[in-house]
């Protein structure tokens, strides 16, 4: 066989160009959409929870479903600030904040009702890649964020 | 097939071009992402701090006198800080809202019928070998504006129903809008510019050694289709972000404004009166309300009593 060197290059070049390009460029554009949805997700979730001043099982389990619908496998945790004003002694207040994870606040019920002023915080942490993702990261080393969204709303009602 | 090489040229070239594209953009699309959550956090750290604002503290409503609410800007302020630690995942302590306040809020500004509360960076602390910036409010300012034909200072109000006049050697409280303005909206342009001028000059001064700062920052004076904004019409809050770098190595920026709006509660009183010797259900104002009816019930607005089925009285409305 002449010129293998060549030839085993040329076969190389042809498997980056035609496979892993493409992967890349998909895997990128897609990882950046995946977070834009699951952010209006959480911003959605926070908005009808925090105007109504409840949440029920099916609005919770609807944004957990949601957020895990576009590929990447999430982790989603829902915390409730409940918010606390204790005298300090002094004549003035100060306000502490307690949190409670929403699983612990709903066991037993199928709706709690939130007081104003507490504060919801809902945070989406990507555990595994979706699926084009995992082997852009498994071939370029230098791709391999995954995303954590956080966002916080108070309640109105 | 003869040179090969190029074929392997344009392969190797591409490759290049692919991961010289890959390494510039990826930074920029989360950068992206972080303004996004910049600013969405933004608003919501600032109807946070007007919705505590307005609730919490007294505002001294009177229904006479809301030319006159006093609002408490630490109370916006500090729910602003909590809100925006929450907002990024961490806790709202001491280290955390301090860390914030210096490096992340050039100017916050609260602003109430008749005048405004602007807190700039200022050193707090000066010991030996470091001076500490933080942000801190100043009094409260009036919206003033000069009349320098007349040599009258006047002193605004966001409800357009009282001015203060200070000249050269009095100082007056009248009701209305001051002659310099035809009407309530043009008094509430006027003091949009005067926020514009205070609230961008703060920005310039804390960016002075910042090389790349080449914004204007402008707030509307009317509502427009080319805007889309409210201008400022009551006790509102407003807040810039700069530099935040929590979420990616990269400094995003982020700007939010958010206010409420006062209405009077026009309430109206439902009664039932006899037209021609039909019963007909009628809802007028409580002090408009004819002689010998009896009074059904009270509602907050003409629209509820509508949604309850009583008709507009006209002949006593006006």
């Amino acid at each position: 066989m002449k010129e293998i060197g060549t030839k085993f290059v040329g076969v190389i070049l042809a498997f980056v160009v035609m496979v892993i390009a493409p992967l890349a460029v998909y895997s990128l554009s897609s990882d950046l959409t995946i977070q834009r949805k699951t952010y209006n997700d959480i911003t959605k979730f926070l908005d009808v929870a925090c105007d109504s001043g409840k949440i029920d099982a099916v609005t919770l389990g609807d944004f957990y479903l949601a957020c895990s619908s576009y590929g990447a496998s999430c982790d989603v945790t829902v915390t409730r600030y409940i918010k606390v004003v204790n005298p300090d002694g002094k004549g003035g207040t100060y306000t502490t904040y307690t949190p409670i994870t929403i699983e612990q606040n709903m066991e037993g019920k199928t709706e709690i009702d939130l007081n104003k002023g507490d504060v919801l915080q809902a945070r989406v942490k990507c555990l595994d890649y979706s699926g084009a993702k995992k082997i852009t990261a498994t071939i370029f080393k230098f791709m391999t964020d995954k995303f954590n969204l956080v966002a916080a709303e108070r309640v109105r009602n | 097939m003869k040179r090969t090489w190029l074929v392997s040229f344009f392969a190797i070239l591409f490759i290049t071009g692919l991961f010289t594209a890959l390494i510039k953009y990826r930074p920029r699309f989360q950068e992206e992402m972080a303004e996004l959550h910049l600013q969405q956090s933004l608003n919501y750290c600032v109807d946070a701090a007007v919705e505590e604002m307005k609730e919490t503290s007294d505002i001294h409503l009177d229904y006479t006198e809301w030319d006159k609410i006093k609002v408490d800007p630490m109370v916006a302020y500090n729910e602003f800080l909590d809100m925006f630690c929450f907002n990024y995942g961490v806790m709202p302590n001491k280290e955390n809202r301090e860390s914030v306040s210096t490096d992340f809020i050039p100017t916050f500004v609260v602003t109430t019928m008749d005048g405004y509360y602007i807190a700039k960076q200022q050193v707090v602390r000066n010991n030996s070998n470091n001076t500490e910036y933080g942000l801190q409010f100043s009094p409260k300012l009036p919206y003033s504006v000069t009349d320098k034909n007349k040599n009258v200072t006047y002193g605004l109000n966001l409800s357009g129903s009282s001015y203060f006049a200070s000249g050269k050697n009095s100082n007056l409280y009248f009701k209305g809008i001051p002659d310099m303005y035809k009407n309530k909206k043009e008094e509430i342009a006027g003091i949009n510019k005067i926020l514009t001028a205070a609230v961008g000059s703060a920005i310039n001064e804390a960016n002075e050694e910042s090389k790349s700062w080449e914004n204007a920052f402008y707030l509307p004076g009317v509502f427009t289709d080319y805007v889309k904004t409210n201008p400022v019409e009551g006790p509102s809050v407003i807040a810039l972000a700069q530099n935040v770098d929590w979420e990616c190595g990269r400094k995003v920026d982020a700007f939010s404004i958010g206010g409420g709006k006062l209405k009077r509660a026009d309430a109206v009183a439902c009664y039932i009166r006899k037209i021609k010797g039909v019963n007909v259900s009628y809802y007028t104002y409580l002090d408009k309300v004819p002689e010998g009816v009896t009074i059904l019930e009270v509602v907050m607005s003409p629209e509820e009593a509508a949604l309850r089925g009583y008709a507009c009285d006209t002949t006593y409305m006006s």
